[in-house]
């Protein structure tokens, strides 16, 4: 991996990802998207949820939970980015990778999100403990299973199709 | 039966992916509890080594940190105002809201959370033990990791303190604080801060740690990709 392209990468992601217009348009939708499916995700066992925008509430006793920066899985999905296109593949791999592996990080953060919504409901101290500290570390965990999981799809395909020019060594 | 998964998982540990990821998840609860239960003391010398440069970075605008547990106490005179009355020699930050006084609290204190940066440590630790290097080895990239780890902590209090008092809390704060730094009034300065305060506190925390145990153990990652086996007694 080119780490050089995976910093640089990093670095320039996230900072598009603060950009006014793309916070507007795209992180904000996103985020509300994924807060409407954990909604219908948690009303399948839960009746009495609701979501409003990045808001999941619970009707039963008012607790509710907001989907800020951090917990939208944004920065876990940048870090797959750049680690991917900094990668040596073709970029019909690359767009694998990325469509899956944004897949599973969206997966776990579902997990996330449901979880730390009850476990708020429970108990705010071990709440703040499994927000603050452990998923955020699972979720990028996540992302290091994902892209070695990636790569060795990439090796073992390269070696199937030889003749294919896939390794940029940019 | 359970012996043969202990021996598969501990004593002759492979890289196949699977197991590895099991052996990383397996030693996380242990590792986190360790680390929480510890927290005071490991995270010590960051909290120390914050809260000798954090008044140098701020300057004016920090009066004394005290350090409890794993929290970083920040206290400050903001928040007073021409009525307020302040001990003698704080008019001297800024004269237009401060006036000499006696046994005056600081005014406006803040508590830091220090281990929202330190998490990246029992994951770093749950990779190497994971990983089928030396102990000599283990314990390298343990203090390294050890030291990055401090190093995130410094970084991500420093700017969740200047991100607070720049740019987050009631105007009528942030002005003081301007006043007394001139320096946040500037746009780029304020711009630099949200991307370091985001960037402290989203990113570095795992993935430099991430970084540093791929970057000292080379042959892992690869031999994870390549599906190759390795052992401790290979390496030795």
């Amino acid at each position: 991996m080119n780490k050089t392209r995976f910093i640089t990468l990093l670095l320039a992601l996230f900072a598009l990802e603060w950009l006014p217009p793309i916070r507007e348009f795209v992180i904000t939708p996103f985020t509300e998207h994924l807060a409407a499916v954990s909604a219908v995700l948690l009303k399948l066992f839960d009746a009495d949820v609701a979501s409003n925008g990045i808001v999941i509430q619970s009707l039963s006793n008012g607790t509710s939970v907001a989907i800020l920066a951090g917990c939208n899985g944004i920065e876990a999905m940048i870090c797959l980015t750049a680690a991917i296109i900094a990668y040596p593949a073709t970029w019909v791999q690359r767009l694998w990778g990325l469509v899956l592996g944004y897949i599973a990080i969206q997966s776990l953060n579902i997990v996330r999100i449901i979880s730390l919504f009850y476990l708020l409901q429970w108990n705010k101290q071990w709440f703040e403990w499994a927000h603050l500290y452990i998923w955020q570390g699972l979720i990028f965990l996540d992302v290091l299973i994902v892209f070695i999981v990636w790569i060795r799809w990439v090796v073992k395909q390269n070696k199937q199709e030889p003749q294919q020019p896939v390794w940029d060594h940019g | 039966m359970v012996r043969a998964i202990i021996y598969k998982l501990l004593v002759k540990p492979s890289l196949n992916p699977r197991m590895f990821l099991l052996r990383t998840l397996l030693w996380l609860p242990l590792l986190f509890l360790t680390w929480y239960l510890l927290s005071s003391w490991l995270i010590r010398p960051a909290l120390e080594l914050a809260k000798f440069l954090l008044p140098l970075g701020l300057p004016h605008l920090i009066e004394n940190i005290t350090i409890e547990q794993h929290y970083l106490f920040i206290n400050t005179y903001l928040g007073a105002n021409s009525r307020t009355e302040l001990p003698q020699g704080f008019a001297r930050f800024a004269s237009s809201f401060f006036t000499t006084g006696q046994h005056y609290p600081f005014l406006f204190t803040f508590p830091l959370d220090s281990l929202k940066y330190a998490y990246g440590l029992p994951i770093l630790t749950a990779l190497v033990l994971a990983s089928p290097i030396t102990a000599k080895h283990k314990l390298v990239t343990f203090c390294l990791g050890f030291l990055l780890v401090s190093l995130i902590v410094v970084w991500g209090l420093y700017f969740n303190t200047v991100n607070l008092l720049a740019l987050n809390l009631k105007p009528e704060l942030t002005t003081q604080a301007k006043v007394l730094w001139p320096l946040l009034n500037e746009s780029y300065m304020q711009t630099l801060i949200a991307f370091g305060y985001r960037i402290g506190f989203l990113i570095f925390p795992v993935v430099l740690p991430i970084m540093l145990w791929a970057q000292l153990n080379p042959q892992i990652p690869h031999q994870l990709i390549h599906g190759s086996t390795f052992s401790t007694r290979k390496q030795e």
